[in-house]
């Protein structure tokens, strides 16, 4: 299995947790940010591995750079989620509020005077 | 009289349950916290610029850097309903992954960082602070936050 191959199948067990055990609910949003960092990981793993090969980056240097693109798309998770969690609340915000002023509507200021 | 006591029961009750249904689920917008993590990034940046020096020159403005992240990181966990900004404090930071925590350990392992790898991990750690900065954006609106910061890596 090449490295590459590694890594994907690191991203992708990755990808399984944030979408399935951690984002219940969010893991369409989750796995598009996530598969767009996983494009653009495999843009540049072409790069370093071109540089490996010219002696410009060390095999330690290449190895964090492949391993920091695994943690880039958990934190790109975890910001899909986030935003997700951001927007439900604000839903949910605004249909209390809502509620809320049904209930004076309905209950106060519907009610006779006197 | 008697509808006029239901009505009155019936708001009591749901004023009274509000505060339940409003409980958060989500964090409150930080404007600090944005701000914290804007500053923290354009530092990691500049130091990554002198990361081709040997470690033991930049030790204490490692250290520092590392106390400020380190900081930001426990303000982030100090809210229970902010766990996700917790959890990409502390991938950025774990010595043992591979972004500014496992960077720092290369360096001091390494004793000087290559130019092509700092380019490179330049833009990897900047497109990390960009994910933390754009979940924190988003906690106060909906904000857009575009493709995150590229370089020449793309």
């Amino acid at each position: 299995m090449s490295q590459f191959d590694d890594f994907l199948a690191a991203a992708k067990a990755n990808l399984t947790v944030l979408g399935k055990d951690s984002f219940d609910g969010y893991s369409d949003q989750v796995k598009a940010m996530a598969e767009a960092a996983l494009d653009k990981a495999k843009v540049n793993l072409a790069l370093w591995t071109g540089q490996l090969a010219a002696g410009q980056l060390t095999q330690a240097e290449f190895e964090n750079l492949v391993k920091g693109e695994t943690d880039l798309t958990e934190i790109a998770g975890y910001t899909a989620a986030g935003i997700s969690q951001a927007e439900a609340q604000r839903l949910r915000d605004a249909v209390t509020v809502s509620v809320i002023n049904t209930a004076i509507d309905t209950f106060l200021k519907s009610r006779p005077a006197g | 009289m008697k509808l006029a006591s239901i009505a009155r029961s019936a708001l009591v009750l749901t004023l009274l349950l509000a505060p339940v249904a409003c409980a958060p689920v989500a964090p409150p917008p930080n404007p600090v916290a944005q701000a914290t993590a804007a500053s923290l990034k354009a530092q990691t940046l500049s130091l990554l610029d002198v990361a081709g020096d040997p470690y033991a020159n930049h030790a204490a403005e490692v250290t520092a850097l590392t106390a400020k992240i380190d900081a930001a990181a426990s303000a982030a966990a100090a809210d229970p309903l902010n766990a996700l900004s917790a959890r990409q404090w502390d991938v950025l930071r774990d010595p043992n992954r591979a972004l500014y925590g496992g960077t720092i350990a290369l360096w001091q392992s390494q004793g000087t960082l290559g130019p092509a790898f700092r380019d490179q991990k330049k833009i990897q750690i900047g497109r990390a602070f960009d994910y933390i900065l754009c979940l924190e954006a988003n906690k106060a609106q909906t904000t857009s936050c575009g493709q995150p910061e590229e370089g020449g890596a793309s």
